[in-house]
């Protein structure tokens, strides 16, 4: 390190120029990364249920649809006319496969010996005639195209296998609100994940200046002066431009969690800043010259940054580890953005330092306010250690027993706040559709034999009796009665498989097809039962989900092999990788923080350090389950991220050891301690509380959540180093160690 | 429409007189020099369909006896569609269709209504050809142009001149025998349809197409038509068209 800062030293416009250059390289990268927030991204790589929903996909093609209801009465002319025009507009836009609606529905009857496919409603302006033998006849097939009271028709969009779902939703969403006058409510993942793309590109830019808003403020406060923001501020934006630039050439996709990414880039990037200006400025104000004080900050100070740094990124590192793309994605974001930012810190900022003129300090006759705070608790803590470990045994106590009230939920729904449009509308749709998300059933067996289809029709009664919520399914058997009461006027199965094949001959000859494709493999062996459920928290899915396979296995044991899966289940396997993620990053970051802080200082003092980082974490946690707060894909992170930011307490143990290697006594060398490294924590936890303050803001609830839980947890981890830490210390670190240990001969808490 | 495409499809896909040694200047001339090779009055044959996609397989045998604007289908398999049967006969403009399910034992008359009753879009038995497909086209409905004549073939563009079902048809047309080798089947700009010619053979002067595949791009489906004991030109009884012929095990 100390051969680097001579370099910088000596060669600064070279390094700035240098610099800028790799900068440009890295950012011409960029526009390679892509946008999207499709379901495969947000979803667990491998679990059972996906392995069912694929094979389903596979042999039954893509069953993601948009479900659009709308409002006014469907029973006039004008209306019809409209959703004709509407219907028509729709089957021409991106990624359409199929469109049901009122205006396109066809109806097999006999007519004079004939059997015809007719369409409901032939022209436009049907007559009043026309349009009442319609509802007779959709009320006859209790179809849940539209309500009874003719108040609602839905529009079913089916979406080609294959396609972007953001640009499928997003262009069926503004096609329907552009030609629909009336109320309107859309559900269906690809809408949901057009909204939930819709808010990533706007939250990636308000979040982000609202973040950088803030860091500044604080920045501000500390140091008192545009020197003080402007380096950080050039520093923190190359830890930006390098994430981007270097997620791009390695064809990144930015997905939900990006916001949360570039925040932590922000403000852990900032806390790099913070610490060697701190160090800098102090050097200054005990009278060395600019080239000495960079010397010194730089030859010491950085290592401390560096190794944080490394700590983060290790920190990042368990999320490769992930069954889910989108967190793996947001750790290589996170460890690029680190890696950016470590080198603005400790190659561009002491070359920018180096060129401008040396920046005048105040040296402050009185002590600051903070100064005196900081020595009443280092007065406080050192006489009332052994409350402040029975606090903080409390505090564990109260967050192991939040920690059990903590409820998963993975659900797209769960993205948008509990009385956002978006959840008003998916809640419309599954009321009056019965159900905007969906599980399958797969059945294997010899399908057109009349007893397995008996099972199926039985099935679905029974679902729809049995289990409350559900009200609507579509199977084989339901069309094979159709098919029979055409032929034979009973809507029943038939009674040999000849006459169901037959059946199936002659709709295959005479109508549209894509029905049957759609729940018949070619071979005749697999068929889904598609069951309509609402689309709510995964908990609420997981009872379906098991009241369904409980059910099935009961109608079909001996009859046909039954297997549960389909789209409406991905929230259920991203919660159990979840879950599983969850327990590996943490422990694993906690082991990896326990070796690097052991390399560099002594591995009781890492001990010591992260037992406190620790206690925040279960604190974290616990608080999630008493507020009530879902565990999510985002705040599962709140444990690494404490972990890895949290990481620079161990900057107070550090200069607690080296106090007493220096001779003071327990009791001084901590309130030495406190005083000086004090500020420094002080400032970098306002400092990143106030970046990751911005993640509130977020449209994304989940997003939202984390932003608010790591408010809390950086300051908690700034309240603990600078209370239960000291008195771990006065504890557990009586005698200093004989390792070398980093130095720091001069405060770090000086103002300019 | 779709039933008269039916009854004549063994004639209209499958045999085609030879052509004679010709050059053609324009896309149109070639497309009306195929159309208007002489077809044969009468045929019988033996088609097997068999669709497959994701590795799986479906398999239906059929007979077929074509005569002027009179066809008779009858499945021979698989066994649980066997005897199953279809007659379409038109006349004065309209075809009648009768098809008879054994299992039911009941004939019955089948026919789309409406505006529907023009709309050969529909998979024929479920496979990735339509009846559109398999019949013979419209040539009016298309402007041709010839983008390229070497290695003794002919390549023609077809372009929709209004709302069809494809956007674009591109043929290539062996330049001897003028039999389309090769036709990609265009929605937009990206191939949807590929059908090709897989097999010939002559029959009484007839250039046979005893093979071809359908394959339908973005579903990863194939159908292939094989088309055996395929006889031309012969002698079939008025008794063949009739109701009780079709309810003939």
């Amino acid at each position: 390190m100390k051969h680097l800062i001579e370099f910088i030293l000596k060669k600064s416009w070279l390094t700035i120029i240098g610099f800028l250059l790799v900068t440009l390289l890295v950012m011409s990268g960029t526009p390679r990364a892509k946008i999207s927030s499709t379901t495969g991204v947000i979803q667990a790589d491998n679990h059972p249920l996906l392995t069912i929903s694929k094979e389903i996909k596979k042999t039954f093609g893509s069953v993601d649809n948009i479900i659009a209801v709308l409002g006014g009465d469907i029973y006039t002319a004008p209306r019809i006319n409209e959703l004709r025009v509407l219907t028509t507009k729709l089957e021409s836009v991106y990624g359409v496969a199929k469109v049901t609606s009122l205006a396109n529905l066809s109806k097999l009857e006999e007519d004079d010996g004939f059997i015809k496919s007719t369409k409901l409603f032939k022209n436009n302006n049907p007559t009043n005639t026309e349009i009442a033998a319609a509802r007779a006849y959709l009320n006859q097939e209790q179809t849940s195209l539209v309500t009874k009271d003719g108040q609602n028709t839905v529009l079913i969009i089916q979406m080609k296998p294959g396609v972007d779902q953001q640009k499928f939703g997003t262009q069926v969403g503004d096609m329907v609100n552009a030609n629909w006058k009336g109320e309107k409510a859309m559900a269906g993942a690809p809408y949901v994940i057009a909204e939930v793309n819709r808010t990533l590109v706007n939250d990636i830019q308000v979040v982000g200046l609202i973040a950088l808003g803030l860091i500044l403020l604080f920045l501000f406060l500390n140091f008192g002066s545009v020197h003080g923001i402007i380096l950080p501020l050039i520093q923190v934006v190359m830890g930006l431009v390098w994430s981007m630039g270097l997620y791009g050439w390695i064809s990144g996709t930015f997905g939900a969690l990006t916001a949360i990414g570039i925040i932590a880039v922000l403000a852990v990037g900032s806390s790099f800043s913070l610490h060697l200006l701190g160090r800098f400025y102090s050097e200054l104000l005990h009278g060395k010259n600019k080239a000495d004080a960079l010397l010194a900050t730089f030859s010491e100070t950085a290592q401390g940054v560096v190794i944080s740094a490394i700590a983060i990124i290790a920190s990042m590192m368990t999320l490769w580890l992930s069954n889910i793309g989108t967190l793996r994605d947001l750790g290589t974001l996170i460890i690029f953005g680190i890696i950016g930012a470590l080198a603005g810190a400790v190659i561009l900022l002491p070359a920018l330092i180096n060129i401008l003129p040396q920046p005048k300090v105040r040296i402050s006759q009185k002590p600051s306010a903070i100064a005196g705070i900081l020595k009443a608790l280092a007065r406080y803590v050192n006489t009332h250690r052994t409350v402040m470990m029975l606090v903080a045994g409390g505090l564990i106590v109260f967050g192991l027993i939040g920690t059990t009230r903590i409820k998963p939920n993975t659900s797209y729904i769960s993205f948008f706040p509990k009385n956002s449009q978006t959840v008003k509308n998916i809640a419309k749709v599954d009321k009056l559709f019965g159900g905007s998300s969906s599980i399958s059933v797969l059945i294997e067996g010899d399908i057109l034999e009349p007893k397995i289809l008996r099972t199926i029709d039985q099935f679905t009664t029974r679902a729809k009796s049995e289990i409350s919520g559900i009200s609507n399914t579509i199977s084989i058997a339901d069309t094979i009665k159709t098919l029979n009461n055409l032929f034979t006027n009973k809507r029943e199965i038939p009674t040999s498989r000849e006459k169901v094949s037959q059946e199936l001959l002659i709709y295959q000859s005479s109508a549209d097809t894509s029905a049957i494709t759609q729940q018949l493999s070619l071979n005749q062996q697999q068929t889904i039962i598609q069951i309509g459920i609402p689309l709510g928290d995964t908990s609420t899915t997981r009872v379906y989900y098991n009241q369904i396979k409980a059910l099935s296995e009961e109608v079909f044991k001996g009859i046909a092999t039954a297997k549960v899966g389909g789209e409406g289940l991905s929230g259920l396997a991203l919660e159990d990788a979840m879950i599983h993620d969850f327990v590996i990053s943490l422990s694993l970051a906690i082991v990896l923080m326990i070796i690097i802080d052991s390399f560099v200082r002594s591995f009781k003092a890492a001990l010591v350090t992260i037992s406190s980082l620790i206690m925040t974490v279960i604190l974290q946690y616990g608080l999630l389950g008493w507020l009530g707060i879902d565990l999510d894909i985002s705040t599962m992170l709140l444990g690494a991220l404490a972990i890895g930011v949290g990481d620079y307490a161990i900057h107070l143990t550090v200069r607690f050891l080296e106090e007493r290697r220096l001779g003071q006594t327990p009791e001084q060398a901590l309130e030495n301690t406190i005083i000086t490294s004090g500020r420094s924590i002080l400032f970098t936890a306002l400092t990143l509380g106030a970046g990751f303050a911005a993640l509130s803001f977020s449209q994304l609830q989940p997003v939202a959540s984390l932003g608010q839980m790591m408010v809390f947890t950086v300051l908690a981890v700034g309240l603990s180093s600078l209370t239960l830490l000291p008195a771990m210390c006065l504890r557990f670190l009586r005698d200093p160690v004989k390792k070398p240990v980093l130095t720091s001969s001069t405060n770090e808490g000086a103002t300019l | 429409m779709k039933k008269i495409i039916f009854s004549t499809l063994v004639v209209a896909l499958g045999a085609l007189t030879l052509a004679q040694n010709q050059t053609y200047k324009t896309g149109l001339e070639v497309m009306q020099a195929t159309l208007d090779r002489p077809t044969p009055k009468s045929s019988i044959g033996t088609i097997n369909l068999e669709i497959s996609k994701n590795g799986q397989t479906l398999s239906r045998t059929m007979k077929s006896w074509a005569s002027n604007d009179r066809s008779l289908v009858k499945f021979l398999a698989p066994a649980d569609i066997k005897g199953s049967g279809i007659l379409s006969i038109k006349k004065n403009g309209l075809t009648e269709t009768l098809l008879y399910l054994p299992a039911l034992g009941r004939t019955r008359r089948l026919a789309t209504g409406g505006s529907d009753s023009s709309d050969c879009d529909g998979a024929f038995f479920g496979s990735d050809f339509s009846y559109c497909d398999l019949g013979r086209s419209e040539i009016k409905d298309f402007n041709y142009s010839l983008t390229l004549s070497d290695n003794g073939k002919y390549i023609i563009e077809a372009k929709a001149k209004k709302n069809s079902n494809y956007d674009k048809i591109i043929y290539e047309i062996e330049a001897k025998t003028l039999n389309t080798l090769k036709t990609d089947y265009y929605k937009g700009d990206k191939v949807f349809k590929t059908l090709r010619a897989l097999e010939f053979g002559v029959i009484k002067g007839y250039n046979l197409i005893k093979t071809l595949s359908m394959e339908t791009i973005s579903q990863g489906s194939k159908s292939t038509f094989k088309q055996t004991a395929v006889e031309m030109d012969v002698e079939i009884a008025d008794s063949v068209f009739t109701e009780r012929f079709l309810k003939q095990p």
